[in-house]
């Protein structure tokens, strides 16, 4: 019993590791892997068109690499700081927020979004707690906080039950148990319903027009319900020909034109 | 009995599944039938209108209660979508269901028109209507033909048709002056004497080009009404309108409609009868036609005047009506710098497209950004505007949020008003670091421009490495490690809840355990039999042999496997048991010193060993 106990434990760890290696290989995805010196190369003669103060330069060469190599964090964060500068808003957020669906929870990216709304005016009204809870961590990073305690539950209940019985430290060994899945039980039954609410702003809208204005009803000729700002959050609803119910993150709702707002989780950047 | 019982269960059960088919059936046969009887269908209130005019054009679409239909289009014609409706019928057990859309029609040129298919997008099915065909005529306000071709319509102004009924149009201004620009409610009457077979073939429409209608009812309300000891049906359509240009123009309005008319028999009455005669008989024989008729209103003169250019102030956008202003700002704490938002609502009557931001009286100290606004429409030209606008102070001497200025023109006072609000009292932290101006984007009204934000915002720096890239933006619950890891997590549950089930089973029933441990001993046993019969160890053999034979016997009874005596095996077993026999002789052998001779040893111990591996495995 022993040394089948040893072996399984041997077996998982490997079969666990491994996991997390390929894990690695398939978060990278990486893309053009042979190029990377050219890829870094390009990147760095766009970055100095930025720094030149080049910006619209800078746009044309940082969505030539998407177009060519694919997104990464970095990049996205690069476009949104070119249109920042470039007096696009409405672009910046979007780029930001993209960058953001790659990187969650990274600072810079996080702060130059904060410094862009509020140069653009989008501001929001202090927003109830359970908004503010949740808004603590991205949708991914809670739903790895609820995938990592359910692997640890599992993982921490297969080893409970493997262990050889009759042991002195059985009762011990048991409460430790009890305690890491009960733990593990809590952060599950937190985590994956706040990420799942989460899940429901992941693919928002963001209005990249300027001067937008929000229809009564879904024909170019009819009645205008307010404006709405370049940068603003919008939630699409249901669609009719070339218009698409939104609703802002302000709680504002209208018909929009499909042109005026991009959704943030699509295949590529796009200008 | 227990057999009958049986089938009538399977009976019961039968029916059930039986009547549940057909319901579907039912119900699919309903759906499909509902799915094949969509029918769309274009008609326009009259196919033949002037240049001034507008129709109505209603797109049916039959068998469902939602579509999507494309905007119509017909050169040289232009379209208004109005709305839409929807019913549901149960006739004779059977649904129908209905939608409308209506769209208002006007010409941009005279000819024949042909209004092009209208699709209709139901649950991904698109179907179409038929093509239309219209004439339009000239404009005049004369009256235009309406209904059937070649039946011109007879045009009966209020007073000329007192048989038939009247109309009227009352301003909600009251003294018939207004002024350019002033949204205006007002209330269109018809009368209709009840009894009166007549249908209304348009909405009332406005002569000539003076007055623009921003709304009006689609559907008017109907009551009864007694007026001179008659009994009238009034149609009441609300709605609102503005004047264009200064000057003093008639208003009017008229409105399609068909009579069904008794029209008397030509008999020949050379013969004079008295029934030919008699107006019961007359009325009898009556038969109806249709009468195309235009009721009209009396011309009503109003007077349109220009806003007075005296005392104008120069916040003033072109709000006509009356307002209030009502202000609110949040956080009211916070430090220099930090944004704050100004919500501003309007609420009143009047034209609500010409009202614009109220200003802040002293900017001093403060940015100002763009402000994004929202109208919520009520009945009647009223309503609320809202603005939100975000504005930072910039100094953190700033003790309150100036007032907040409105200006609109009073039409009834004739007079212009200016609303104030109170200043807005601030708490801003005063410390050594935010005593200082705050640096923020110089622009006011518009939004940042390249040069503002390379030299004022704050962005954090770019980054220098590319880092990893993705084809694709992917959430985590659809990245292929994740979906791995979790599905292991899933085995890994799904192993100890197997686990689990089976160490309560064992823990149920501890016989499980004693078996699989006496047969783990056994084999044990047997092995170890199995060399002493190489070895021809006769006495090694006996002993597990023996120990054997107590092992599995002390499973079976329930006793200590080491306790168990050929006395007990004498007492339990049957007198020609093998297992009785095996044992004697083994306890012969240890006890009675019985030593079987050397060529037939091995062959002996073999056979003991076969029988009792038999033996004891047919032991329950």
């Amino acid at each position: 019993m022993n040394l089948f106990y040893s072996l399984f434990i041997r077996f998982f760890f490997l079969l666990f590791f491994l996991l997390l290696f390929s894990s690695g290989a398939a978060a990278g995805q990486e893309v053009g892997q042979p190029g990377t010196v050219s890829i870094a190369q390009r990147f760095e003669q766009v970055n100095r068109l930025y720094i030149q103060g080049e910006y619209q330069r800078a746009i044309d060469g940082y969505l030539s690499i998407v177009e060519d190599n694919g997104m990464s964090a970095s990049l996205l964060y690069n476009l949104g700081n070119s249109y920042a500068a470039a007096g696009q808003p409405g672009w910046a957020v979007l780029n930001y927020e993209r960058a953001l669906r790659l990187a969650p929870g990274s600072g810079d990216i996080e702060a130059n979004l904060e410094q862009v709304r509020k140069d653009a005016g989008l501001y929001l009204d202090d927003e109830p707690f359970y908004l503010q809870f949740t808004g603590l961590l991205a949708a991914d990073q809670w739903l790895l906080l609820a995938g990592a305690a359910f692997v640890l539950l599992s993982l921490t209940l297969l080893l409970s039950i493997l262990r050889p019985q009759g042991g002195k430290t059985k009762t011990g060994a048991m409460a430790w148990v009890r305690g890491i899945s009960f733990s593990c039980l809590i952060l599950i039954l937190i985590a994956l319903p706040l990420s799942i609410f989460s899940y429901q702003g992941q693919d928002d809208g963001v209005v990249i027009g300027e001067d937008v204005r929000l229809l009564l009803s879904p024909f170019a000729e009819a009645a205008s319900t307010g404006s709405i700002k370049a940068g603003r959050l919008v939630r699409p609803g249901s669609e009719h020909g070339d218009f698409v119910l939104i609703t802002d993150e302000t709680g504002h709702s209208g018909w929009l034109a499909r042109e005026s707002f991009q959704r943030i989780m699509i295949r590529k950047a796009n200008r | 009995m227990k057999k009958t019982k049986t089938r009538n269960h399977v009976k019961r059960s039968l029916h059930s599944v039986s009547l549940g088919v057909h319901i579907l059936i039912l119900l699919l046969s309903v759906s499909f039938a509902q799915a094949a009887e969509i029918t769309v269908q274009a008609a326009l209130s009259s196919n033949q209108f002037t240049l001034d005019e507008t129709v109505r054009m209603t797109l049916t679409v039959n068998g469902t209660k939602s579509a999507e239909p494309a905007m119509p289009t017909a050169d040289g014609l232009h379209f208004s979508y109005q709305g839409q409706s929807s019913q549901m019928q149960w006739i004779n057990g059977k649904a129908s269901s209905l939608v409308v859309f209506t769209f208002m029609v006007q010409a941009e040129k005279e000819g024949s028109h042909i209004i092009a298919p209208i699709r209709v997008t139901v649950d991904g099915t698109i179907y179409s209507s038929e093509p239309i065909t219209c004439t339009v005529q000239p404009a005049t306000t004369a009256a235009p033909s309406t209904g059937q071709v070649g039946t011109p319509a007879a045009r009966l102004r209020s007073g000329e048709a007192d048989k038939i009924g009247l109309m009227r149009i009352e301003l909600a201004a009251g003294q018939g002056k207004i002024y350019t620009g002033q949204l205006v409610p007002f209330t269109i009457k018809a009368w209709f004497r009840q009894g009166m077979r007549v249908t209304i073939k348009s909405n009332p429409r406005f002569i000539g080009d003076n007055f623009l209608v921003e709304s009006i009812d689609e559907e008017p309300k109907q009551r009864g009404v007694q007026m001179n000891s008659e009994p009238y049906v009034v149609l009441t359509w609300q709605g609102s309108l503005s004047a264009i240009k200064e000057g003093t123009f008639p208003l009017e309005v008229e409105m399609d409609a068909e009579l069904l008319v008794r029209e008397k028999q030509q008999r020949n009455n050379r013969f004079n009868s008295p029934f030919t005669n008699d107006p019961f008989f007359s009325d009898f024989f009556g038969q109806y036609a249709r009468r195309q008729v235009m009721v009209a209103s009396p011309e009503k003169e109003v007077t349109v005047m220009g806003l007075p250019g005296e005392g104008q102030p120069e916040n003033f956008h072109g709000a006509i009506g009356k307002f209030s202003l009502a202000v609110a700002a949040s956080p009211l704490d916070g430090k220099a710098g930090d944004p704050m938002t100004l919500k501003m609502n309007i609420t009143g009557q009047g034209n609500f497209d010409r009202v614009a931001v109220p200003e802040l009286a002293d900017t001093t100290g403060w940015k100002v950004y763009p402000p994004a606004d929202s109208f919520a429409q009520q009945q009647g030209g009223s309503g609320t505007k809202t603005f939100e606008q975000a504005i930072v102070p910039t100094s953190s001497e700033l003790t309150a949020i100036p007032p907040v200025r409105f200006s609109y023109f009073d039409p009834e006072a004739g007079e212009y008003v200016q609303l104030n609000s109170e200043p807005i009292a601030l708490h801003l932290e005063k410390t050594a670091a935010q005593q200082a101006v705050v640096t923020l984007p110089d622009t006011v009204e518009t939004l940042p421009d390249t040069s503002n934000l390379k030299n004022d915002t704050n962005l954090a720096p770019i980054r220098s490495a590319p880092g990893r890239f993705v084809p694709v933006i992917l959430p985590l619950y659809r990245q292929t490690w994740f979906l791995v890891m979790t599905t292991a997590a899933c085995c890994g549950l799904i192993v100890v809840l197997l686990l689990w089930l089976r160490r309560k089973k064992l823990l149920a029933d501890p016989s499980i355990t004693i078996h699989k441990q006496v047969n783990k001993q056994l084999v044990v046993q047997y092995r170890d039999m199995e060399q002493a019969v190489a070895a021809q160890d006769q006495d090694v053999f006996y002993t597990h042999c023996r120990l054997a034979i107590q092992l599995r016997l002390g499973e079976v009874w329930g006793v200590e496997a080491g306790a168990i005596t050929l006395a007990d095996l004498q007492q339990r077993q049957a007198p020609d048991d093998p297992l009785l026999a095996i044992f004697t002789r083994l306890e012969q052998s240890g006890y009675g010193g019985m030593v079987i001779e050397h060529e037939r040893l091995q062959a002996s111990l073999q056979e003991i060993l076969e029988t009792t591996r038999t033996e004891l495995d047919r032991l329950p």
